[in-house]
């Protein structure tokens, strides 16, 4: 069954489209990963031009994070305030990450910048990660290893503003998560794609929270995020394909719900390894496109990725 | 919106007849052969129609053979280019390829190497090594053998472009002499755009004579009012597209709850790795 997707302008199979956002749907609603890094590739292979698939899967992701968050909501696991500071921090980090690649797209340098970005951040996150949470199934710790008290005596326990988020259990400087989350974000704008890769790890390992908080409220800004870029893209290059958006979240509102119940399943340190997994062979396809010769020497031109 | 839309399909005929002009084929269909005709003269597309069918039928002289073409005017077409740097392939700089058709589709009875001389061939852009010679590559200091093959290639994996080179089975041969039938299902991946279908008379390795119509595939019904939509109103647009995406997953959300919940009630006990479990993480 083909359905005419009114902005791309071609066909394309129903079930097709619904059976590749119920795949996303559940990475994302399992570990808090938008997406958009598979998403706009598959798209793509359809035969959607780039610049809708990349504008039509932010807007399915919109969908896909409501439903993940919403589950997450439910189950305790978004941390509204920390959620909030940073979605602020991502966008001040987006906002400066865009200029970076102005400037190293005029200096002729932004491809090589963006892809040895990609593959040494992918690689250090994934394999720290995969290591660290292999350690924990090893010891088969199941108490949690989140510190809750107040990193008073370190150089973070003294910065100022230090505000407690007792959703997550921990209390940082306000300035901690901001400024992380800025950095994810300049990585973020840096490498195209979104920070759900990046910031999951960041929000376990640099700010000790739960992993299934983690996976929470990164849904949470991932929804606010992917909201302002499809307004963006509806009014400035009117690439949003609403229908295709909504068959994509079709399929992947209802994998984004079967995502965060499999996710119950799953001790924090066993989803910590297959979100490693993920990252890393990711990483890996990355190095190997760099390295190996090209099937064909032209791309096409994607639009922004996320 | 119907007066913007019928001058939209007028500006869209009348690029297709200049294109047709430049590249020297006569406007329409005449009465003498050859003649061609597509069945409908317009494709109506609508969001579920599903794949659809085009029959083209073509008269030729009973001692010529015909070749079909169906183009999409020429479109500048933007790559990114793959370089070496030391041991690692880099996208570096832009390709712009002007010059050839957006979308060449070529279909003839038997072989067109085996119809026409290399001089039709290469005028009317029938086969890859035609349009591999006649496509422009900007800027020039990027043209390369390797480019012009790799923008065939792309072409032809998405099916922007089929070439004749063995023959079509689509032909079949009508009772009366030079009548021919090309029945055809449309590519879905083909956007909905003006098209020119031209039919060229083969005789003793030459073109005689040409013919060329246009045909518009088009959006209709909900597809087409989504995209005047998303140009005309592009902030509600927006807004709605986000508050639609935002609906849709609060309510599939909604939905499962409402179903496990009810199952819950009906027997089924809420399973005991309920959200307390997820602080232990």
């Amino acid at each position: 069954m083909t359905i005419l997707l009114p902005v791309a302008g071609i066909s394309i199979n129903l079930f097709v489209l619904i059976g590749a956002g119920a795949l996303v749907g559940f990475l994302s609603g399992l570990l808090g990963v938008g997406g958009g890094f598979l998403l706009t590739p598959i798209l793509m292979m359809l035969g959607v031009p780039p610049t809708v698939a990349a504008a039509s899967d932010t807007n399915a992701i919109v969908a896909t994070s409501s439903s993940g968050m919403a589950a997450h909501f439910r189950l305790g696991n978004v941390d509204l305030k920390l959620g909030t500071v940073l979605l602020l921090g991502g966008l001040a980090g987006s906002a400066v990450g865009v200029q970076i690649i102005k400037v190293f797209r005029l200096l002729g340098n932004a491809d090589v910048v963006i892809s040895l970005t990609y593959v040494v951040v992918l690689g250090a996150i994934g394999s720290y990660m995969f290591v660290e949470s292999l350690q924990s199934l090893r010891r088969g710790s199941l108490a949690p290893r989140v510190s809750t008290a107040r990193p008073s005596g370190t150089l973070l326990g003294r910065l100022p503003c230090q505000m407690k988020f007792p959703r997550s259990g921990i209390q940082h400087s306000v300035f901690v998560p901001f400024v992380l989350c800025a950095m994810v974000g300049i990585l973020a704008a840096v490498m195209g794609v979104g920070g759900g890769f990046i910031m999951v790890p960041m929000m376990v390992y640099l700010l000790r929270m739960p992993m299934h908080v983690a996976i929470g409220t990164d849904l949470f800004q991932i929804l606010f995020t992917c909201a302002g870029l499809t307004f963006m893209q509806a009014t400035t290059n009117h690439t949003v394909d609403l229908l295709l958006a909504l068959c994509v979240a079709a399929g992947s509102t209802t994998g984004a719900q079967i995502g965060a119940r499999v996710g119950r399943l799953f001790r924090g340190d066993q989803l910590k390894v297959v979100l490693a997994t993920i990252v890393l062979v990711v990483m890996v396809k990355m190095a190997v496109d760099l390295v190996a010769s090209p099937a064909n020497l032209l791309s096409a031109v994607k639009g922004a990725g996320h | 919106m119907i007066a913007r839309s019928a001058r939209s399909t007028w500006r869209r005929r009348a690029a297709v007849v200049t294109a047709m002009v430049a590249l020297g084929l006569p406007a329409s269909g005449r009465a003498q052969s050859p003649q061609v005709t597509v069945d409908p003269p317009q494709l109506r597309v609508e969001t579920f129609s599903g794949q659809q069918h085009v029959l083209i039928t073509v008269r030729v002289d009973p001692d010529a053979t015909p070749v079909v073409v169906i183009r999409r005017p020429d479109a500048e077409a933007v790559f990114n280019r793959k370089v070496r740097v030391g041991p690692i392939w880099l996208n570096s700089g832009r390709v712009h390829i002007t010059g050839v058709p957006a979308l060449l589709l070529c279909f003839s009875p038997v072989p067109v190497d085996a119809l026409l001389q290399r001089a039709d061939i290469d005028r009317y852009l029938l086969d890859a090594r035609a349009v591999r010679q006649a496509l422009h590559v900007e800027p020039a200091e990027f043209d390369a053998p390797a480019i012009r093959d790799s923008y065939l290639a792309l072409r032809q994996e998405d099916e922007s472009y089929r070439f004749a080179d063995r023959g079509s089975d689509a032909f079949e041969a009508g009772e009366e002499p030079g009548w021919y039938a090309l029945r055809l299902a449309w590519p879905t991946r083909a956007p909905t755009a003006m098209y020119a279908v031209s039919v060229y008379e083969c005789r003793e390795g030459r073109v005689v004579s040409t013919a060329t119509v246009p045909f518009e595939v088009a959006r209709t019904g909900l597809a087409a009012w989504l995209a005047a939509q998303a140009t005309d109103h592009a902030p509600l647009y927006g807004a709605v597209a986000v508050a639609v995406a935002i609906s849709l997953g609060f309510g599939i959300d909604f939905l499962v709850t409402f179903f496990r919940r009810r199952g819950a009630r009906h027997g089924r006990q809420p399973s005991k790795r309920s959200a307390g479990h997820l602080g232990a993480h």
